[in-house]
């Protein structure tokens, strides 16, 4: 009886308990479906968050911005092209996610038929994949991410697009946005999901415009030294000719409108909001302590650029460069932006081995009357634990490079110095004298200096001076601004600019070869070539096993190496160029 | 649960009432199995306090005692025998040697209890005397260590244990730990580790594992079941075997009340040191001088730096001037006048002090550990129906970490009743309480790790000095001058504290009902409820929160489970039996973890969650899951020696997608005593079983909860979305453990020797595993099925009793593991699988053909195979293999990843001998791997920063670094070049760079002298006078005392726990280990 009453409560309990299954097996701390528009501002955020820290942790390094005098690290660090694998991977591994996160995004908006946030997407995508073709060469894209969109899991690897197809798929992806937005009835999406634009579908076509004007750039040398400029895209849009499209693009800025629209001012470009009063926004640099922030010392080639250096060598026989004195300088003042980046005016150079580089650091001419090195280091809001303003020169520093409260993901700049370069090459008709694009040029310098100086303006004295300085100086292959060294004046202003945004320098320096940076000091490694491309991360030999060797094989030769150039940077130009740094 | 406690409550208030009844002398002799006479037998009246006597010279005895009295006649040696004291056998009384009784029954799945020799299957059983000293260390497995061949247990430096069973079953290194089973309810043990803060998974706060829930002192057996075969009716969890515990009650003691206590102190101290350098202090290559802060104007003193107003601190790397003796201004502090004197004026002046060595700092900073552990038991047999046991223990622990201390509260009752001729019910109960006031983030890589501050230290710090940490008298700001910049290890231990409540409560009632003759009914329902309340704190100056930071969390467990099983057995003719199970189970679980944070404080130094500065954030994650089963056995025997099991489950999951919720899955075992059926001289004792056993079984296994559905995460910005790191999958299947095992058991010289060996080889197929896949997939990780994994193995225990006289006894123990693990196949398309991987540092590698734990990671760049150099007299000489320097005579590491070795070892064993004189016994137990490897994180410190004895060489006058060096037009040249002093450095942080894991793949080869242990139990005849005393006894014993190894850091057993979980083949920073000395002192009344 008790036998046949316990199997029958076992009975019942297992068929109603069986029922809950399907309750049970949806996470109560999850959702299951959510609109487009969220993924906006998580993707922005982390590709940010991931480029500033790549620029700090590595541009800044290899673009000699800076030096690291770490000294728990040797002197075959970053700077001297020795790098780490953990560095190597940081964009990969970062900014893949964010593509997986854009895919799905896309596919949401798809569902939705919702046009505006498919556009969106693909201005993301087209921004995210060009960052990482762009460190790395060849890469996954026809299959990246597509795993996340299906539940029948056949294969887990991702074939390697080569970078010239990714190209024509970003343009077409980029004219595909413009076309949506340029008919997009109504004006916004949700302001709490998109904490760059409030939800604007007009400056986002402004902002993908303006990615696809720095896409035009980045490939034109390539693709006219390669097809005459013409680069095949698909069935819709057919061919773009790079210059007549630049051309086209340029018109648009100029008139603020057009079929192109792009960033019209500072205003339009994308900010990516930081607080450190939120765990979740805070900088990659929240945690950083002082000790480490100030291993990073600024470079005697950045001081040389912003400041009015004197060549001196000190008594181990290592060339420096200090600012003039007073008498010395002339009428130039210091470049405006250098307060908001850097305190003291000493500069360290490039490539020293490490005794060298213990013995410029300690020896007594390097040190101040305080007894610190003199060396610059990079500015650093006021310690938050004891609330205490760190020294600062001049003005005070007015931007925390920390804990700032807002980055650029592109810069206004950055347009006006690609304009300037497009006439200096002759590519945009109307902008083919030399005065026509050196007005870009001087537009493109104070703009920048605006974005991090908010204490000028574009008539200060201070800015006027600057602009003076660096166009009529003899700072660029010691002669001063003419049509002949028209374009090392515009990249070596440009990457100045680009201090802070993500990997652009690097891209211009491996693309046209400026600025000129001295490549084979005495502690370079990597056979004295500034790395051409970041090492595929080692475990992609795991993770995506049949792939991986066939990309080697296909165009670095077998090994993953950083000496090969990326699609884009192969040209005879550029390689000219950038052997001028090997002296 | 409610009505459980009642009924437990009216258990225990049923009365008892003992009759008195007329007393008589009663006499006899006490002889052995051979008629000779067995003196100083203790003779007593079961259950009395008082009386009883001793037998003497003859053997001969007399006691007091009513004509219904139970008597029990006990000797070391022999069993204990109970006769009624009006017996006919009282006047001859015939003690059997104890080594002649088998022990028979074992405790199997689901509870049963099976005669040994019936079953086909390798189950272990481990005596409750093996956790003896356990009581006193953080967790009773430790006694386990060494003693059951194919157990293999992976520590953290924080307690938490991982037991595998024959090897790594699946990809899935979380999912390969055995299941505990207490009295029949598998345990629920959670993930028990709190992330540091948000500093990724090298490092974790570790709260022990749940395994440390159960009190030693009430374990009265374990068994370890191994195969697939004995784990088949528990079904998934136990896919990787189990360890079934059954707790003691009082239902076989004889005395009506028996009260017994125990207490036990304990002292840990750091065993060993690493090989440091105790010649070179902190500081930079080519520094000759060391400077403390800053010098003051115009100081001009030997050792001074030249240039005034010079500050420098004490870095966290070890290439500094020689401590020599060599006066420098060192640390100072006013207050505590270190490093200085006060002048006329009363200023304090620094005083330049020797540069010298204070030798280990690791053993400075560690403390003695000290633990005091009391437990007192009563157990009283009510009546013969009813008994019930009491148990109370308290532990109170001071970790070897300044600040640690921590107690727990164990309180058990365990009751057994019949309730009529037909029915019984058992229960037990056990609750737990733990108060920790400070588990320090103890190992790992990140700043919150007190190893990770300690390595900034080098012998020139006296280790009171960083023992000042705070800066300022405000205590806002910690000094961490002295490590660095790194946290200061004082200033974690005592100002980042992580505090815990926890209360647990697991037990069950059983009832068991003899429904007819021959079947019976057990119904049994379980309860296993944790909540764990957890604090943490992050002082304002610490680099990670420098505002300070405070988490309270909530972590709540629940488990119901209940089971039926209904039994019938029957006997067909004389020869054939018939034993039939059914039964079924339903265990629910639901975990949740609520956290609120407050990402920085107000007021410094002040923890709750109003002084927050920003809205705190909350975090909120959980689960739910059931698995119901029905299952069923048949066994058939046949003369009692021939035995035949077949059991089949069936499994329904909700963790598995609706279509493959369902799984079935079967075993046969059995087994043949050949004893029993040929004549092997059994007679004359030389072969008392002799039993062969095989069995083949399969075991599903499904997954951990929402993996078959995509979902949407939270970001940290409210309103918005992304996509999981892992990839779910809706077609996840269950997991299927294939495995077939012969064995033998062999007992011969009656019983003196004993042989279990077992060979046993399993494959688990559709492999569930979180799959590291190309992030170009925007995904890092895809839950798959795929690819099968297989363990072979060889498992040998043996034990014998090389002198046994009444007096004496010599006994010897040893065990043996071999295992070998092969990844079968990967799954179709799939040729390799990152099974765990540290950074990028260094990743364990599944591919087809090799085994699951094989290590890949860089290593130096080397000449290839057949590389010639012209050496300095003009020979050619092969320098294939020779290290590739660079440019600057550095050795290089390679960018692409290569085979290391494996992490597993090659074979365990563990050997350990007992030798008793009268109440004395000694116990020593040693045990050991040879082979295994460890990709270890302290042998980078160590020698990255070049505190280790292997940077010593060259600092002062170079070194000439053995290689070849590469010349432009691609041959080699052996380098004669030396590297100066001031880039030593550089040169030993490229020779052992972080990302080199050649570097870092260490041995794991150790033998360990676990455990010393002497004893001595006062002699009965002694007792009885005391009139209250029934047992005592005091030990004294070592845990841990010496461990033989060529690992570089201190234990080569500890790993590291990282995220939730224990991984081996990594070691990232561990702690020292520590030696035990400890004793115990045990009575009973």
């Amino acid at each position: 009886m008790k036998k046949i009453f316990i199997l029958a409560a076992t009975a019942i309990a297992l068929s109603t308990a069986c029922s809950k299954f399907d309750e049970m097996s949806k996470n109560p701390y999850a959702l299951y479906d959510a609109p487009a528009e969220e993924f906006v501002h998580p993707i922005m955020f982390k590709t940010q968050y991931n480029l500033i820290s790549v620029f700090r942790s590595t541009t800044a390094l290899l673009m000699q911005y800076a030096v690291s005098t770490n000294s728990e690290v040797s002197s075959r660090v970053i700077d001297n092209y020795n790098i780490p694998e953990a560095t190597t991977d940081d964009i990969w591994s970062a900014l893949y996610i964010q593509w997986g996160n854009a895919v799905v995004m896309y596919e949401q908006a798809v569902k939705e038929n919702n046009e505006p946030m498919q556009a969106v997407a693909l201005i993301l995508k087209a921004f995210l994949i060009t960052q990482i073709t762009d460190t790395y060469g060849d890469v996954p894209f026809s299959e990246a991410g597509q795993l996340s969109l299906t539940d029948e899991l056949g294969s887990y690897y991702t074939a390697y697009d080569s970078q010239k197809d990714i190209y024509r798929a970003v343009v077409c992806m980029l004219e595909d946005a413009n076309e949506i937005l340029g008919k997009t009835e109504i004006s916004h999406f949700s302001a709490v999901c998109d904490k760059t634009y409030e939800g604007s579908f007009d400056k986002w076509r402004r902002f993908g415009n303006s990615i696809y004007a720095r896409v035009l750039m980045r490939i034109g040398m390539k693709v006219i030294e390669e097809d005459g400029g013409i680069l095949e895209l698909n069935d819709k849009w057919g061919a773009v000719t790079v210059q007549t499209k630049l051309a086209e693009l340029y018109s648009c800025f100029e008139s603020g409108g057009g079929d192109y629209p792009q960033m019209q001012s500072r205003d339009d470009r994308p900010l990516i909001p930081f607080s450190d009063q939120n765990e979740a926004e805070h900088t990659p640099f929240y945690t950083t302590t002082s000790g480490t922030w100030n291993t990073l010392a600024v470079s005697d080639v950045l001081c040389r650029r912003m400041l009015d250096t004197e060549e001196k060598v000190d008594s181990d026989g290592i060339t420096y460069y200090e600012w003039k004195s007073s008498e010395t300088k002339g009428g130039h003042q210091e470049d405006p932006r250098y307060d908001s980046w850097w305190r003291k005016v000493n500069g360290m150079p490039v490539h020293l081995l490490n005794d060298a580089r213990v013995r410029f650091l300690d020896s007594a001419e390097h040190k101040s009357q305080a007894g610190n090195s003199k060396v610059g280091r990079m500015v650093r809001g006021k310690n938050p634990s004891t609330g205490i303003e760190e020294p600062s020169a001049l003005w005070g520093h007015i931007y925390d490079l920390q804990n700032a409260a807002y980055y650029p993901l592109m810069q206004y700049s950055e347009l006006l110095f690609i304009y300037a370069e497009a006439g200096a090459r002759g590519w945009v008709s109307s902008l083919s004298g030399f005065g026509a694009y050196l007005g870009l040029l001087k537009d493109g310098i104070v703009e920048s200096i605006l974005e991090w100086n908010p204490y000028v303006t574009a008539e200060s004295e201070m800015v006027a001076s600057y602009v003076n300085w660096c166009t009529n100086g003899e700072l660029y292959s010691g002669a001063t601004l003419n049509s002949d060294n028209a374009l090392e004046a515009i990249l070596t202003q440009k990457w100045l600019a680009e201090f802070f945004i993500g990997i652009e320098s690097w891209c211009d320096y491996r693309r046209t070869g400026y600025p000129i940076l001295r490549t084979d000091g005495p502690a370079a490694g990597n056979d004295h070539i500034l790395p051409t491309r970041m090492r595929y991360p080692s475990d992609e030999l795991y993770r995506n096993p049949d792939n991986y060797p066939a990309v080697l094989d296909r165009w670095l030769g077998g090994t993953n190496n950083n000496k090969t150039d990326v699609w884009w940077a192969a040209t005879a130009e550029s390689a000219r160029i950038r052997l001028k740094g090997r002296s | 649960m409610k009505k459980l406690l009642c009924i437990l409550t009216l258990l225990l208030l049923i009365p008892v009432a003992v009759l008195a009844q007329d007393q008589k002398t009663w006499s006899g002799v006490v002889v052995d199995s051979n008629g000779d006479p067995v003196i100083g037998v203790a003779v007593f009246v079961a259950g009395a306090v008082s009386g009883g006597s001793i037998t003497d010279d003859n053997g001969a005895y007399s006691i007091v005692a009513a004509p219904d009295a139970d008597i029990q006649f006990a000797c070391l040696g022999f069993e204990t025998v109970t006769l009624k004291a009006s017996s006919e056998q009282m006047k001859r009384v015939v003690l059997k040697d104890d080594a002649e009784i088998l022990q028979t029954a074992v405790v199997t799945a689901l509870g049963i209890k099976r005669d040994e020799k019936a079953i086909g299957y390798s189950a272990q059983k481990v005596d409750s005397e093996k956790f003896a000293n356990s009581g006193t260390t953080g967790n009773w497995l430790n006694g386990i260590s060494g003693q059951v061949a194919g157990l293999n247990i992976d520590r953290s430096s924080g307690g938490s244990m991982r037991v595998t069973v024959r090897g790594e079953s699946s990809a899935d290194l979380e999912n390969n730990t055995a299941l505990f089973v207490v009295d029949g309810v598998p345990m629920y043990n959670t993930a028990t580790a709190s992330d540091a803060g948000g500093e990724g998974s090298s490092f974790a706060i570790d709260y022990g594992n749940g395994t440390a829930d159960i009190d030693p002192d009430n374990i009265e057996s374990v068994t370890v079941l191994k195969g697939a075969a004995a784990t088949a009716l528990y079904g998934s969890q136990a896919a990787n075997g189990a360890i079934i515990i059954t707790t003691k009650s009082a239902e076989s003691q004889d005395a009506t009340l028996r009260v017994s206590f125990k207490s036990s102190f304990a002292a840990d101290r750091v065993l060993s040191s690493p090989d440091l350098q105790y010649t070179y202090g902190q500081g930079s290559a080519g520094q000759d001088y060391y400077y403390y802060l800053t010098s003051a104007e115009g100081e001009d003193v030997a050792g001074l730096h030249p240039v005034t107003n010079y500050t420098t601190t004490a870095g966290m790397e070890s290439w500094g001037p020689k401590m020599d003796g060599t006066l420098y201004y060192q640390y100072y502090n006013i207050d505590k006048g270190i490093g200085g004197h006060v002048d006329g004026n009363g200023d304090f002046i620094r005083d330049a002090t020797p540069f010298v060595s204070y030798g280990d700092w690791f053993k400075r900073y560690f403390q003695t550990g000290l633990t005091l552990s009391n437990a007192i038991v009563l157990s009283g047999k009510l009546n013969k129906d009813n008994s019930v046991r009491v148990s109370y223990t308290n532990n109170r622990i001071s970790g070897i970490v300044p600040n640690s201390p921590s107690q727990t509260h164990f309180m058990s009752v365990r009751t057994a009743n019949k309730l009529g001729k037909w029915l019984r019910v058992d229960s037990s109960v056990n609750y737990k309480k733990t108060l920790n006031d400070n588990i320090p983030t103890s190992s790992g890589y990140g700043s919150t790790s007190i190893m990770y501050g300690l390595w900034c230290y080098a012998p020139n710090i006296d280790m009171n000095w960083p023992a000042n940490y705070w800066l300022d008298e405000a205590a806002v700001k910690q000094d961490a001058t002295l490590s660095g910049g790194k946290n200061n290890a004082y200033f974690l231990a005592y100002q980042c504290i992580n505090n815990q409540k926890r209360d647990r409560i697991y037990g069950n009632v059983t009832m068991k009902a003899d429904i007819a003759k021959g079947l019976d009914l057990t119904v049994r329902g379980g309860l296993d409820v944790t909540s764990d309340f957890r604090t943490q704190r992050q002082a304002t100056s610490t680099q990670a929160k420098p505002n300070g930071w405070y988490r309270e969390q909530d972590v709540d467990s629940k488990q119901y489970s209940g089971d039926f099983l209904l039994k019938y057995e029957t006997q067909f003719g004389a020869d054939f039996g018939f034993t039939g199970n059914v039964g079924g189970s339903i265990i629910w679980r639901s975990y949740s973890n609520h956290s609120q944070t407050a990402s920085a404080l107000k007021i410094p130094g002040v923890y709750s969650l109003i002084n927050t500065t920003y809205e705190p954030l909350t975090g909120n994650n959980g689960y739910e899951r059931q698995t119901n089963s029905l299952y069923g056995m048949l066994s058939f025997s046949w003369k009692n020696a021939v035995f035949l099991d077949v059991t089949g489950r069936n499994d329904w999951s909700s963790t598995l997608p609706k279509n493959n919720r369902s799984f079935f899955y079967p075993s046969v075992s059995g087994s043949v005593a050949l004893n029993d059926l040929f004549e092997f001289g059994r007679t004359n004792g030389l072969i008392n079983l002799m039993k062969i056993r095989a069995s083949w079984a399969q075991v599903g296994n499904d997954t951990a909860p929402y993996r078959v559905a995509d979902f949407l995460q939270s970001t940290g910005f409210p309103g918005t979305v992304q996509i999981p790191n892992s990839k779910p999958n809706t077609n996840l299947r269950p997991e299927i453990v294939s495995s077939w095992e012969v064995g033998l058991e062999l007992r011969m010289f009656k019983n003196r020797f004993s042989l279990d060996a077992a060979y046993y080889d399993a494959v688990t197929r559709d492999l569930i595993s979180q799959m590291p896949v190309s992030y170009a997939n925007g995904v890092n990780y895809v839950y798959v099925n795929a690819g099968s994994i297989r363990n072979r193995g060889v498992e040998l225990s043996m034990s014998g009793t090389v002198v046994k006289t009444r007096d004496l006894q010599w006994k010897l123990g040893a065990n043996f593991t071999m295992n070998r693990n092969t990844v079968v196949s990967l799954g179709e398309g799939i040729d390799s699988w990152i099974i765990a991987q540290y950074s990028s540092h260094a990743y364990m590698t599944a591919k087809e053909g090799e085994s699951l734990t094989a290590m890949y990671g860089k290593g130096y760049v080397r000449a290839p195979e057949g590389s010639v150099a012209i050496d300095a007299d003009g020979n050619m000489v092969d320098v294939s293999g020779l290290l590739v320097l660079d440019q600057q005579n550095f050795p290089q590491t390679t960018t692409e990843l290569q085979y290391l070795g494996d992490c597993a070892p090659k074979w365990k064993g563990g050997f350990n001998t007992t030798l008793k004189w009268k109440g004395l016994s000694f116990y020593v137990g040693l045990d050991g791997q040879v082979g295994g490897h460890v990709f270890s994180y302290t042998s980078w410190v160590m020698n990255y920063r070049g505190k280790s004895v292997n940077t010593l060489e060259g600092r002062e006058g170079g070194m000439v670094p053995v290689g070849v060096r590469k010349t432009a037009d691609g041959n080699y040249v052996i380098n004669d070049i030396a590297i100066d002093p001031a880039n030593i450095s550089t040169y030993y942080h490229n020779k052992y760079d972080q990302t080199n894991a050649e570097a870092h793949f260490v041995s794991t080869q150790f033998l360990k002298l676990r455990e010393v242990r002497l004893e001595y139990a006062l002699p009965k005849k002694l007792l009885a006078k005391t009139k209250i005393l029934s047992e005592a006894s005091l030990s004294v014993y070592g845990n841990n005392l010496w461990c033989w190894t060529d690992f570089p850091a201190w234990d080569p057993e500890a790993v590291t726990m990282r995220g939730s979980a224990v991984i081996p083949g990594f070691e990232i920073m561990q702690m020292p280990t520590t030696a035990q000395f400890g004793a115990t002192l045990n009575l009973v009344f």
